[in-house]
């Protein structure tokens, strides 16, 4: 928590990431939640699904790169990417890599298992009071 | 011309630590608008402008690195007061177009601050392993076990299509059996807070593991820690699942 100790914001080196799930769970936060207003300038919302994807690529791939079996200088390279092609054809790689399936073909339990049942079953419960509003985030863009 | 990074919004009559640095280790202040007041801090247009923020953005230390600045600022006046908190990166070119934000949005502000006061979010993501729980199933389930001693008795070809059914209906079934458990676990967590939510789940291919429930709770300033407690106390409880607590943060998810 914080405690005022801002002297070592520039100090503080790249290598020390928090652990892939903080970092997620930061930015996933701060990224997508807090007050909708929009400021002068601000992240334009079209890249921050792709920034999300980048990170947790990067970040669990150093996590989970050595128990899955990837390589990780493989994944280090993603950080290099620049454009959204490239980094559209690196998910796509790693994905497969990570699944080891053909293109096309839909990983396991990835999105099936959690995702859908997630929709169809989880309305009544999760939205009780609150508005799916803050969800729909930058909607102004 | 400096530009204005603003962190979020507090009532007028809540003060913070006067000590808070923020990005370039500018000063923290504030701008009101009647009884509510931004809180802010000067920024160099060589770091926050809109080209370099475009350009910075894709560079995924620069953006781990400032949004963990970003999180610390807000905790450190989170500390003494109660904050609503900004998104990343909600920068503005003048004071006068703070004061104008303030205006549209007061209303919003207002009941935002009344209803969040004195509280904090709690994040708890759970993950599960399906392997104990599909294999619960195939032990348990008659249906199932009436399917796999029909393969057994079937020439090959034909048991195949019977597996495929085994297949399908597992998938089923394990659909049904997380759903209850989502559900029935969602509810008991809730129980503790004063609001709560899910979020979308995070599939596999981000976190490497089965995610059962990723929920946000709204819990009174003074409870966080027996909050903590509790989930750590669940997370020893419960079998083949992991939990995971965040927290305390001001309330982003809870912001209407």
């Amino acid at each position: 928590m914080g405690n005022g100790d801002m002297a070592g914001y520039e100090a503080q080196k790249p290598e020390e990431l928090k652990p892939a799930g903080n970092v997620l769970e930061l930015l996933d936060r701060i990224l997508d939640k807090g007050i909708v207003i929009v400021g002068d300038i601000r992240i334009s919302v079209a890249d921050i699904e792709l920034l999300k994807i980048q990170i947790r690529l990067l970040i669990s791939s150093v996590d989970k790169a050595k128990e899955l079996g990837i390589d990780f200088e493989w994944a280090k390279s993603i950080e290099q990417t620049k454009t959204k092609e490239d980094l559209q054809k690196k998910v796509d790689e790693l994905e497969s890599l990570l699944y080891g399936q053909k293109p096309g073909t839909k990983p396991e339990s990835a999105t099936e298992l959690s995702g859908k049942s997630e929709d169809s079953t989880d309305t009544t419960d999760t939205t009780d009071s609150a508005e799916p509003a803050n969800s729909n985030t930058g909607s102004e863009e | 011309m400096s530009l204005i990074y603003c962190y979020g919004v507090i009532h007028e009559s809540d003060t913070f630590n006067s000590k808070i640095t923020g990005f370039e280790e500018q000063e923290v202040y504030s701008i009101e608008f009647k009884d509510v007041k931004a809180v802010v801090s000067n920024v160099s247009e060589e770091n926050f402008s809109q080209e370099v923020i475009d350009k910075n953005i894709k560079d995924m230390r620069w953006l781990t690195k400032n949004a963990q600045v970003h999180e610390k600022i807000i905790d450190s006046i989170m500390d003494s007061t109660n904050i609503l908190p900004m998104k990343f990166c909600t920068i503005f070119e003048a004071s006068e177009n703070i004061i104008v934000m303030l205006e549209e949005k007061y209303a919003d502000l207002k009941y935002n601050l009344n209803n969040l006061k004195d509280k904090v979010e709690m994040g708890v993501k759970v993950y599960f392993d399906s392997t104990p729980i599909k294999q619960r199933i195939i032990n348990c389930d008659e249906e199932i076990k009436c399917l796999e001693q029909e393969a057994k008795e079937k020439k090959p070809g034909a048991a195949y299509f019977v597996k495929q059914k085994i297949d399908i209906l597992l998938k089923d079934k394990l659909e049904k059996e997380l759903f209850t458990q989502r559900k029935t676990l969602f509810q008991e967590l809730k129980q503790q807070s004063i609001d709560s939510k899910q979020n979308d789940l995070i599939s596999k291919k981000v976190t490497g593991k089965d995610m059962l429930l990723n929920a946000v709770f709204l819990i009174g300033k003074g409870n966080a820690k027996d909050f903590r407690g509790s989930i750590e106390q669940k997370k020893i409880d419960v079998k083949n699942m992991d939990l995971e607590v965040y927290g305390p943060f001001p309330p982003y998810n809870f912001i209407r």
